[in-house]
């Protein structure tokens, strides 16, 4: 993810910042008020996809080694046979997945309403 | 609020020993409108940016003025050909940019606030621009982008005014009304304009005074005067308008080292056959 805000800020057109530069603008202004406003939006695409890969990370590490959360209660009921409990985890873990993402769509909306 | 700019024996060698820019002398009247033409890769844009200060030089010295100038500053505002639009700011935000800085507020006391808000109002006018000034950039068309851009580096209230091929990414019917309408500006605010460009029409059509570059390295090869009072449509149709667009382009030809169209093309054809 560092890598990819990394690359995010590194896409800023140099246009941007030199004209910045030309109005008179220093160092720090041209961070705040040109870089970081100007990245913000690829910063937080990166952000809602990290997202994506955290929470199969996290349902990913709970099957394998935990005692609690949604992985863990998959793999009980893997365990007793209970395949109808094995399949609310399933579209549950989906669900989540799914409304997270969509939730920081609307917000991606709200937050950055010039990228029409 | 307009300035003379002289420059002294600038060179640029770039790292690796390549010589873009070898020794340029070139005076500048205050409020006159000089425009660069030259081949490509002569080093015209490279000179304006050194101008600008957002390209270091080798050698020699800029005077805005009188006083020598380092590094970019508020008195030398560039208009680039794109994308230097900030897309999350309004089109009056971004007229309004310079306002937000530091080195504006600090320089222009407490009480610029109100005069501030008179300029970006009657600017927005100038350039057209009172329908959109609630849209985002990404509304606007190529042409209406640059006037954002214009009207924005208006506002730093600049001595000098730089402009990067600001209509290249334009079509030509667009372009003519920029043309008129740069024109326009240029009586209204009387600031002295340094316009790059690759078009000589565009050049002869707006400048007082046309520099052309040679290539390798980039210096001086000839400045004209062009004496037309009245820039009007129907001068680019006057036969001294295009003799002299004409003998402009023949000079870039051959500071180019390009006699005739015909060498490079079968130089082209060569290995296909």
């Amino acid at each position: 993810m560092v890598l990819m805000i990394a690359e995010d800020t590194s896409r800023v057109p140099m246009a941007q910042i030199e004209a910045a530069r030309t109005l008179g603008a220093s160092n720090r202004e041209i961070l705040n008020l040109v870089l970081l406003r100007s990245a913000l939006p690829a910063m937080f695409d990166t952000l809602r996809m990290t997202l994506g890969f955290a929470w199969t990370y996290l349902v990913v590490a709970e099957l394998i080694a935990a005692n609690s959360g949604l992985g863990f209660a998959i793999l009980r009921a893997q365990r007793f046979m209970q395949t109808d409990r094995i399949f609310v985890g399933i579209i549950l873990i989906g669900l989540i997945g799914l409304v997270t993402d969509q939730a920081l769509r609307l917000l991606q909306k709200r937050l950055f309403p010039w990228r029409a | 609020m307009t300035a003379s700019v002289v420059l002294q024996g600038v060179t640029k060698v770039f790292p690796g020993g390549f010589a873009a820019l070898s020794p340029i002398d070139l005076a500048i009247d205050p409020g006159s409108f000089v425009a660069i033409v030259g081949a490509s890769g002569c080093g015209k844009s490279t000179l304006l940016r050194i101008i600008a200060g957002l390209e270091s030089r080798s050698s020699g010295r800029i005077l805005v003025d009188g006083a020598p100038v380092d590094g970019p500053g508020r008195a030398r505002t560039m208009v680039f050909q794109d994308y230097s639009l900030y897309p999350w700011l309004t089109v009056m935000q971004n007229i309004r940019f310079c306002r937000a800085l530091r080195a504006h507020r600090r320089e222009d006391g407490r009480h610029a606030e109100a005069e501030a808000e008179r300029r970006s109002v009657a600017l927005l006018n100038l350039m057209g621009l009172a329908r959109v000034e609630h849209a985002w950039p990404s509304q606007l068309s190529g042409g209406m982008r640059q006037r954002v851009a214009i009207a924005r580096a208006l506002m730093a209230k600049p001595q000098v005014l730089l402009m990067d091929e600001p209509f290249g990414a334009l079509d030509a019917q667009t372009r003519e009304v920029m043309h008129d309408l740069i024109l326009h500006v240029k009586s209204a605010e009387k600031r002295t304009i340094i316009f790059v460009t690759h078009d000589v029409e565009e050049a002869v059509y707006l400048a007082d005074r046309v520099v052309v570059l040679a290539p390798h390295p980039g210096r001086v090869d000839t400045i004209e005067t062009i004496p037309f009072a009245a820039r009007t449509r129907e001068l680019r149709l006057d036969p001294h308008f295009l003799a002299l667009r004409q003998r402009i382009t023949e000079r870039i030809r051959a500071t180019a080292g390009m006699t005739g169209a015909s060498d490079g093309l079968s130089a082209l054809a060569a290995p296909v056959a």
